[in-house]
């Protein structure tokens, strides 16, 4: 500090020496009245006492101070002060000289102010954007403008960041009507109609709950300019060959007690249409039970390309979709969220599947051709009452598919046709209340759903001849399925701090009742009789359960302890009226689960964990009678209930140099497990697989390492990022009625390079190579390596206008021609009047017509090939309604 | 198995639990600021305002937001109505969530910031700026000032200091005056700290801090790690264990958007 001060004093006196002033030097000592040097008394000298001060010095920490007056006024007016202390004032001649200064001290307190703010303040934790100050010139519709509030990011798939924590809610004008389906709203309410963007930060939306838990999370409140508001966007594209078409429109009113937005769309494009509509609410109820769509049975599918749908989905498909939202009362709401999809695909391709058994290998080679018709009907009916003193939710909920499926499998000697019907119905209501007794709050949950599958597969001609048909051809097999469930979970539970520790206890029992029932049926109407190939399944599960966590965080957040300790009765009964058995478990289960976190270092943290638990057999696996799951699986399990018993283990460290844009991690996790049922599978002649389970106690254990690493390169505004993954298990199978031990093996190395060339290019590199090998007892039977490259490059010319280029290439070592080449271009341009955007896309210029792709399975692989969407240009304009 | 989970615990209780120091000091007065400042130095609507505070004792003084520093303070309380409630309240929110002390005695200032998950600090000589005065005075929230101009930080600022109040402080890392700094711009009035209350503390309060907490670096460092993560958030996030799924339309577009949004980003206060 001193070493300081003479360079500022040597630059002062260099300054007043040029100028040509004399200059004296007053330096001298400050103390106060106990002769104690002071430390930060200010020293001032001025022509007088009212005048500006000429020069100033601060004493150190000896009492020290120095100042140069460059002034030709005979006498000065020196001040000394200090807080505390009565200041120092004199009339001293203007010559270099020493003083000593003493002060004592002071009773007198120091000049209070308080100053009326002339600034607006911000409102609680609400911040207000204006639009009009946000809104650019190309923007359209209120996405562009929330991307450009500070805070604000909005990923890809339209989910929206506030500080790199999802938003929690998103609401127009105070009401939350599309829930998590947001996209909606956001991609095609018109910026115009905005007034205002605001952004309630740490806001807990159910009122009981405010000033009560803490919330991280911000939401969003779009206020409009006027009262009742009409808006919405349409995109129009059209391009060939053949014909291409894409259509949207998006109307929507709002007024202050009722809104509605409906949405129709269409394309044949390969365009994934329900983007819009995915929902990003963040669900508080259990997942246990769920009314999911179920398949039984299926036709025979090629995996898909994986790569953008639109390059290889051959669809026509529309979707309408309304949400109307009605304020009752105040705080009141009643929201109806309904939407339907129309969908028919169609699949070309051909697989080719090699099956190793112990003893064999059987090759079948199918051409596949399947139409596909999605039909679907789903809607929410939601009231919800977030009063100050309680909270209630009430969903109620439907699905509805009528799905169907067309197939034709074209094998060198045979055509097989499948005819798939596939209805399925689920409903459920999922409530939600809050409450407090006390001092304490209790959350109470209660959901209860049925569904119902009624499926039907029709193959012809039949198959498994041997089994339905003493070996002789037969015309027609078809299976029936009709399956019911009825669920219902109901729990309270609360929170509560002892110490440094947290606990979180919850009561609750659940209960679900399930039937199945199928039959079999060969040419049309002759029924197959025997008991084998019936079900007429019950099965009822039902559990009390009492699950607790513990949680606790050192002050200084170096150790971060979570465990948790479920421990539930389960009760299952199986009855199947055919075979008038039936099957008991009764099982009281203890899954613990324990997890820790401790920073090593400012960088460096280790965790590990260790978890045991248990799986009971459901019902998919539980039927006595075979079913014919596809045109060459018919599977049965008749074995008493699985139980599989699981213990994992998991370490790993992490590194990360926020410092350096270094970042590393490594893991190591383990998994053993103990069943009582193995699996038997009996591959035949074309692939029939007959699949069957064993009572049989057997074991699966897996070991996986990962580890990874990134590096940002500052001077080539570069980031490099490397991953690679190694997977090991063994498990044993019963193949063609011996007892095998396969083992399975994984590698996946991962490479990208994204590069900001300069502010109008950026260049992206990304490669994939990984192995799979699968092997009985040591003896390895197939391995299989694939690679994947992509090369794509962004030009920014002007700033309302994109390029895009990407180059790919996919390929493995199985097949004779699996090399894949892709080249795609895109353009965007923005009108300014009328306000427009123009897109245009040139996919698959190569004209590639098939993507080969090969995979392995423990004891198969297939190669397989897709029939692409052939090059194709479609042009889409997009403008405000 | 057994092996690696004794490497896993062995690691985890080898680092010895760290003693935390403090500074220690009494605060007796208490500066209220009204910040107001231009997070887009291209767009003028893009101002903001926030109140700020230092307090000052007989060697070290604090600077922090007002909210930043309830959110300190308040996490006392709210584990106490945690602990009753097994709830958490929110904590108010703020712009600035650093921590800045001057230790006038051994000319030192302590800067504090946490950035997503890292908590670091740096050191700097005081004082930071060369003033030079001048006889303009004028009166400003009450007080009799003079006007002192500097260049720091790549910004040529005008203060308006108090002698009535002798302390050789002011907002923000500005000290080294005859006396508080009441009033300083910029000139392109980006960063404006105005003061709008001054008092004296009845009850003094304690200073500390738990430097451990917080990893020492250079500025320089801190600087960088400040930069990357505003340019790159997704990449701080991906980095931290969530992943992104990226769908190729969009992802042109959001990396046009990434570019803008951190361009808007423009314009710290310190610029080199």
């Amino acid at each position: 500090m001193d070493h300081f001060r003479q360079i500022f004093l040597f630059l002062i006196s260099i300054f007043i020496i040029s100028i040509g002033y004399s200059q004296n030097e007053i330096s001298g000592q400050v103390f106060d009245d106990q002769d104690q040097k002071l430390n930060g008394a200010t020293v001032m000298v001025s022509k007088d006492s009212v005048s500006p001060i000429l020069a100033y010095g601060i004493s150190d920490a000896n009492g020290k101070f120095k100042m140069a007056v460059k002034n030709e006024s005979n006498s000065l007016f020196l001040k000394v002060s200090y807080i505390g202390f009565g200041t120092f004032k004199k009339t001293i001649q203007n010559k270099t000289q020493a003083l000593k200064v003493k002060l004592s001290p002071s009773s007198e307190s120091l000049k209070e102010v308080l100053v009326k703010s002339e600034i607006l303040r911000q409102r609680g934790d609400t911040l207000s954007f204006s639009v009009a100050a946000f809104k650019g010139k190309n923007d359209r519709v209120i996405a562009d403008v929330l991307k450009k509030i500070p805070g604000i990011d909005i990923r890809p798939n339209g989910q929206i960041f506030y500080r790199d924590e999802p938003i929690q809610k998103y609401y127009i004008e105070g009401l939350d009507l599309l829930e998590g389906r947001y996209n909606l709203a956001n991609n095609n309410l018109s910026a115009e109609a905005v007034s205002k963007v605001e952004i309630l930060e740490n806001h807990q939306p159910v009122k009981v709950l405010d000033s009560l838990e803490f919330s991280e999370r911000a939401s969003i409140n779009i206020k409009l300019k006027k009262d009742i508001t009409y808006s919405g966007t349409a995109i129009a594209g059209i391009g060939a060959a053949p014909l291409l078409w894409q259509a949207k429109v998006t109307p929507m009113i709002f007024t202050k007690k009722q809104q509605a937005i409906v949405t129709y769309q269409s394309n044949n494009t390969g365009s994934d249409v329900s983007r819009e509509i995915l929902d990003f609410s963040i669900n508080f109820l259990g997942d246990q039970f769920t009314i999911d769509k179920t398949d039984w049975l299926s036709i025979q599918n090629i995996s898909e390309p994986p790569f953008s749908q639109e390059r290889w989905l051959d669809n026509n498909v529309h979707l309408g979709s309304a949400n109307i939202l009605q304020r009752i009362k105040e705080n009141i709401d009643l929201k109806l969220n309904i939407s339907y999809l129309n969908d028919y695909q169609q699949q070309d391709g051909s697989t080719q599947t090699r099956y190793f058994t112990p003893t064999d290998t059987i090759d079948v080679i199918e051409n596949t051709n399947n139409d596909l018709y999605v039909s679907t009907l789903q809607g929410k009916l939601t009231l919800e009452n977030n009063a100050d003193k309680n909270y209630l939710k009430n969903q109620l909920e439907f699905n509805g598919f009528w799905n169907a499926a067309r197939g034709v499998i074209d094998r060198p000697d045979i055509k097989i046709k499948q005819q798939l019907d596939n209805p399925f119905f689920g409903i459920k209501n999922d409530l939600r209340l809050l409450r407090t007794l006390g001092k304490q709050l209790i959350t109470f949950n209660s959901n209860t759903g049925f569904t119902e599958n009624n499926q039907d597969l029709m193959v012809q001609p039949g198959q498994f001849e041997a089994i339905f048909n003493d070996g002789d051809p037969y015309n027609e097999i078809q299976q029936l399925v009709s399956a019911r469930k009825i669920y219902t979970d109901n729990s309270a539970g609360f929170t509560k701090a002892l110490g440094k520790f947290t606990i979180s206890p919850k009561f609750g029992f659940s209960f679900q009742h399930q039937q199945l029932d199928s039959d079999v049926f060969l040419n049309e109407d002759d029924e197959v009789l025997d008991v084998n190939f019936k079900n007429r399944t019950k099965f009822v599960q039902s559990s009390v359960y009492f699950k607790n966590a513990f949680r606790f965080e050192s002050k200084d957040e170096t150790w971060n302890l979570r465990l948790r300790t479920p421990l539930e009765f389960k009760s299952f009964h199986l009855e199947d009226d055919n075979f008038e058995d039936s099957r008991n478990l009764d099982r009281l289960v203890f899954e613990p689960n324990f997890y820790v976190k401790k920073k090593i270092s400012a960088f460096l943290e280790a965790n590990a964990s260790a978890g045991l638990s248990y799986n009971f057999g459901e019902i998919q696996q539980l039927y006595y009678g075979f079913l014919l799951k596809g045109y060459r699986n018919l599977n049965r399990y008749n074995a008493p209930i699985s139980e599989e018993k699981k213990q994992n283990y998991s370490g790993g460290l992490r590194y990360r140099n926020p410092l350096k844009q270094l970042f590393l991690n490594a893991s190591y996790s383990y998994a053993y497990s103990e069943n009582n049922l193995l699996y038997s599978s009996n591959i035949g002649e074309n692939g029939l697989t007959i699949l069957e389970a064993v009572a049989r106690n057997n074991s699966f254990d897996n070991h996986s390492f990962k580890a990874g690493g990134s590096k940002y390169l500052r001077k080539l505004k570069t980031s490099l990022k490397l991953n690679a993954s190694y997977n090991l298990s063994k498990r044993q199978q019963l193949l063609n009625n011996t007892l095998a031990e396969v083992t399975t093996q994984s590698f996946n190395l991962r490479g990208s390079v994204e590069a900001d060339i300069s502010s109008w290019l950026i260049a992206n590199y990304s490669g994939n190579f990984s192995t799979y090998t699968s092997g009985f007892e040591g003896s390895d039977f197939q391995k299989i390596e694939n690679h994947q490259h992509i090369i794509e490059l962004y030009f920014y010319p002007k700033d309302n206008q994109y390029l895009s280029l990407s180059g790919e290439y996919y390929g493995n070592s199985l097949s004779e021609n699996g090399d894949n080449y892709f080249v795609n271009l895109g353009y965007q341009f923005t009108f300014e009047k009328p306000k427009m955007d123009l897109n245009l896309s040139w996919r698959n210029i190569l004209n590639t017509d098939t993507f080969i792709n090969a995979y392995n399975n423990q004891y198969y692989y297939v190669q397989s090939s897709y029939q692409l969407r052939p090059s194709q240009v479609l042009a889409t304009l997009k403008f405000s309604l | 198995m057994q092996t690696f989970l004794l490497i896993i615990f062995s690691l985890i209780f080898s680092s010895a639990f760290a003693q935390n120091k403090e500074i220690e000091d009494q605060f007796k007065y208490k500066a209220t600021y009204d910040l107001t400042w231009q997070i887009d130095s291209t767009d003028a609507e893009s101002i903001q305002n926030e109140t700020m505070v230092l307090y000052m004792g007989d060697n070290i003084s604090r600077f922090t937001s007002e909210n930043f520093l309830k959110h300190d303070s308040i996490n006392e309380l709210r584990k106490k109505n945690f602990e009753k409630t097994g709830r958490f309240m929110a904590p108010p929110q703020t712009k600035f969530k650093y921590k800045l002390f001057k230790n006038l005695t051994e000319g030192r200032l302590y800067f504090f910031e946490k950035i997503a998950r890292d908590r670091f600090k740096y050191i700097e000589e005081l004082p930071l700026q060369e003033w030079e005065i001048h006889p303009e005075i004028k009166e400003v929230s009450g007080y009799n000032v003079q006007k002192a101009t500097t260049i720091y930080a790549g910004r040529d600022y005008i203060a308006w200091f108090t002698s009535e109040i002798p302390v050789s402080d002011g907002p923000y890392k500005f000290s080294g005056l005859p006396g508080l700094i009441i009033e300083i711009a910029d000139t392109k009035n980006y960063y404006h700290f105005k003061l709008s209350g001054f008092k004296e503390i009845g009850t003094a309060a304690t200073v500390s801090t738990d430097e451990d907490r917080y990893t020492k670096v250079s500025k320089n460092d801190f600087l960088t790690a400040q930069e990357n993560y505003a340019r790159d958030p997704l990449g701080t996030l991906s980095k931290a264990g969530i992943t992104i799924g990226w769908s190729e339309k969009e992802e042109k577009s959001a990396k046009k958007e990434l570019k803008e949004n951190y361009k808007s980003r423009n314009n710290p206060i310190e610029l080199e």
